[in-house]
């Protein structure tokens, strides 16, 4: 007599959701200094117009809510099994104007343990700038205050993989702390 | 203009009066998410210790009666619980909730402030000239006359006039006498394709004024405008602007199913401004809304004097095993076929998207140039446009296209017309398309059901009773 276990969407719209059907190329990274960061990445979903309509109301309408719409997904997701989950931080003039940390509010519905060990360096959107410009920027994380880096195996979770730099920088990050292996879970594979 | 940020008070005084004109035009009657403000955050800040803009918070917390609390939205003022989620707010550092009701005009939480202008009001110039040079019946004549009246006075009416009566020429003049005595005027409907066919011919007939369209996805408007037409679910965004507010359509969904869209144009009128409503075939709840003191107009017959076509009640049973089959009901291919054969334009409702699109590929094999629209289709204003051009025979249709559509010669079909979208005001309504022009003042209305409901009888009924009164009011022979 409970909702528990049912699907939050009806079936509509959730048959507009696709999984992803490639995988994402860590290849493109080969011969620079990112080379080798992530071990391997995993996409659930095809940025289809289901989900750019789903992802613009949960992060341009701020409707905390639909979080709760992947947890399944996310509770199933094999990459997450044997590895500590860390979510990919905003930074924090960008968390106030969210008012909720995108990637964290993910986890939290879908009931999954994370370490929050990095810290976003730069407010920059990464949005607004051209694939070669991208790959090319300044370090964009570094180690949270007091994370410990352990030599375990992590993987690093986000909403959207497009060029993959914010995910590679943050591998970086992890892999020259001592993590024995890093890999990428995001929802999204645009 | 930005302002620059500098000591001299005498700038700052001098920058300040533009911005505060140009916000006032703004803001005036509007209620607005402080952070969405077209000016920067320290001139808000300034304007709202001067107290010419008043702030509520995003979402109210309402004690009840027996002691519980529940949360409403200061915009939309919904109350139910459904339509809030709470969540872990790192702006307030605290347990905030915010409205999904209405979040598609950017998001309020409980930490959002919304704002209003509370300075001296400023009035719209009277100087609105109506350019309309058509003529009325005298029917349309009376309605006029009586829906003036009743707005100046300050008493709410209900203008009751059938399909293809011309009601948005009866509003013309009560509109613009109200203009040119400085009052702000909103026609307020609930469908946005009303918006669109309203505002050029209120543009064409009433000039001297500022008239904004507003609607999902339109832009704000420039200046202070003495004319708003907007969709109702606008209004939430309004707060004590206007001296009237005539609801056109009001029977359509979704104002007659939401509460908090008649909420919002009770928020919207100012204290003492007055309500009036226009429908084809008014519900319980919109006679409820104007209440007793309320006067009515009514106008039983079309502009042209001929009655309402009296639709046809058809068989077509089992019409969904045939189709599900790929098989086209034979009565329904064989209309289609008549229409087809006297190159007459075409209209088949649907009760349901899923329906229609099963039934699409067996039209197409009567003329490849039949198209369906539905709420979501991408060109649903191209292919109505190419319907009343001629470039294609006929379309099949959702109730999407149940008002606001004039095509001379049109002929209607309702396949499944038992279904429950097809109440008594919506076949009325779709009735209504047929038979507008005064040329072709007949048209063809085809109920295909699957057994005969109450509400089609209904519907039956009511649009006999109107031509019974339109004939004893003009005189004309009975169908």
């Amino acid at each position: 007599m409970t909702d528990r276990g049912k699907s939050l969407l009806c079936p509509r719209c959730e048959g507009g959701f696709v999984p992803a059907d490639s995988m994402p190329p860590l290849g493109d990274w080969n011969g620079t200094p990112y080379e080798g960061a992530l071990d391997a990445a995993v996409s659930l979903y095809a940025y289809n117009d289901a989900m750019k309509t789903c992802l613009r109301q949960y992060k341009f309408l701020k409707d905390a809510a639909l979080a709760a719409v992947f947890s399944d997904a996310l509770h199933h997701a094999e990459i997450l099994k044997g590895r500590t989950a860390v979510p990919v931080p905003m930074h924090p003039v960008r968390l106030v104007e969210r008012t909720f940390p995108q990637v964290e509010e993910l986890l939290v519905q879908a009931g999954i343990p994370y370490a929050p060990l990095l810290e976003k360096t730069t407010a920059l959107n990464l949005g607004r700038l051209g694939r070669k410009e991208r790959m090319a920027s300044d370090p964009l994380f570094r180690l949270a205050d007091g994370a410990e880096v352990r030599r375990a195996d992590y993987v690093l979770v986000d909403d959207l993989y497009t060029t993959g730099t914010t995910l590679h920088h943050a591998a970086h990050v992890l892999k020259k702390s001592g993590a024995r292996s890093v890999a990428a879970l995001t929802l999204i594979r645009a | 203009m930005q302002v620059p940020c500098s000591e001299n008070s005498v700038q700052r005084g001098r920058g300040g009066i533009g911005i505060h004109d140009e916000l006032q035009k703004f803001l005036q009657g509007r209620i607005w998410l402080r952070e969405l403000l077209p000016v920067g955050k320290e001139e808000a800040g300034d304007l709202i210790r001067e107290g010419l803009i008043g702030t509520v918070p995003g979402v109210a917390t309402i004690r009840k009666w027996h002691g519980g609390t529940h949360s409403r939205c200061s915009r939309c003022l919904t109350e139910d619980a459904r339509h809030f989620h709470a969540f872990n707010c790192r702006k307030c550092g605290k347990v905030c909730r915010y409205c999904r009701h209405c979040l598609n005009m950017g998001r309020v939480a409980e930490c959002d402030e919304l704002v209003y202008w509370c300075g001296p009001e400023r009035r719209t110039a009277c100087n609105a000239v109506l350019t309309w040079e058509g003529r009325l019946t005298p029917l349309q004549e009376r309605a006029a006359g009586e829906l003036e009246e009743s707005l100046l006075d300050g008493k709410p009416h209900l203008l009751h006039a059938v399909c293809g009566a011309g009601k948005t020429e009866i509003l013309f003049r009560p509109v613009h006498r109200l203009l040119s005595e400085g009052k702000r005027v909103c026609i307020a409907t609930p469908r946005t394709d009303v918006v669109l066919e309203l505002l050029p011919r209120f543009e064409k007939a009433i000039g001297g004024t500022v008239i904004h369209g507003l609607y999902g996805g339109s832009g704000n408007g420039e200046g202070l405008a003495g004319l708003v037409i907007a969709t109702t679910h606008q209004l939430y965004r309004f707060r004590e602007a206007f001296d009237a507010v005539i609801v056109d359509e009001a029977d359509a969904f979704p104002y007659s199913f939401d509460r908090t869209l008649r909420l919002a144009v009770r928020k919207a009128l100012k204290p003492g401004g007055v309500l009036a409503v226009v429908t084809a075939t008014p519900s319980p709840a919109i006679l409820s809304e104007i209440g007793r003191e309320g006067r009515r107009s009514v106008i039983p017959v079309r502009f042209h004097g001929h009655p309402l076509p009296v639709p046809r009640i058809v068989p077509l049973f089992g019409y969904r095993k045939r189709i599900s089959a790929g098989k086209m009901p034979e009565r329904l291919k064989a209309w289609t076929e008549e229409r087809l054969k006297r190159k007459e334009p075409f209209l088949i409702f649907f009760p349901s998207v899923p329906l229609m699109e099963q039934c699409l590929p067996l039209f197409s094999h009567l003329d490849a140039g039949i198209g369906a629209v539905h709420a979501t289709h991408p060109d649903r204003r191209d292919l109505v446009m190419a319907l009343r051009e001629g470039r294609i025979p006929g379309l099949l249709t959702t109730t999407i296209l149940e008002r606001g559509i004039t095509i001379p010669r049109l002929q209607i079909a309702v396949a499944g017309s038992e279904n429950v979208v097809f109440d008594r005001s919506a076949i009325i309504q779709i009735s209504g398309r047929a038979g507008r022009s005064p040329e072709h003042p007949d048209g063809d209305v085809v109920l295909f059901h699957h057994g005969v409901t109450p509400e089609m009888d209904a519907a039956v009924r009511e649009i006999r009773r109107l031509n019974r009164e339109g004939v004893k009011t003009i005189g004309l022979p009975a169908l």
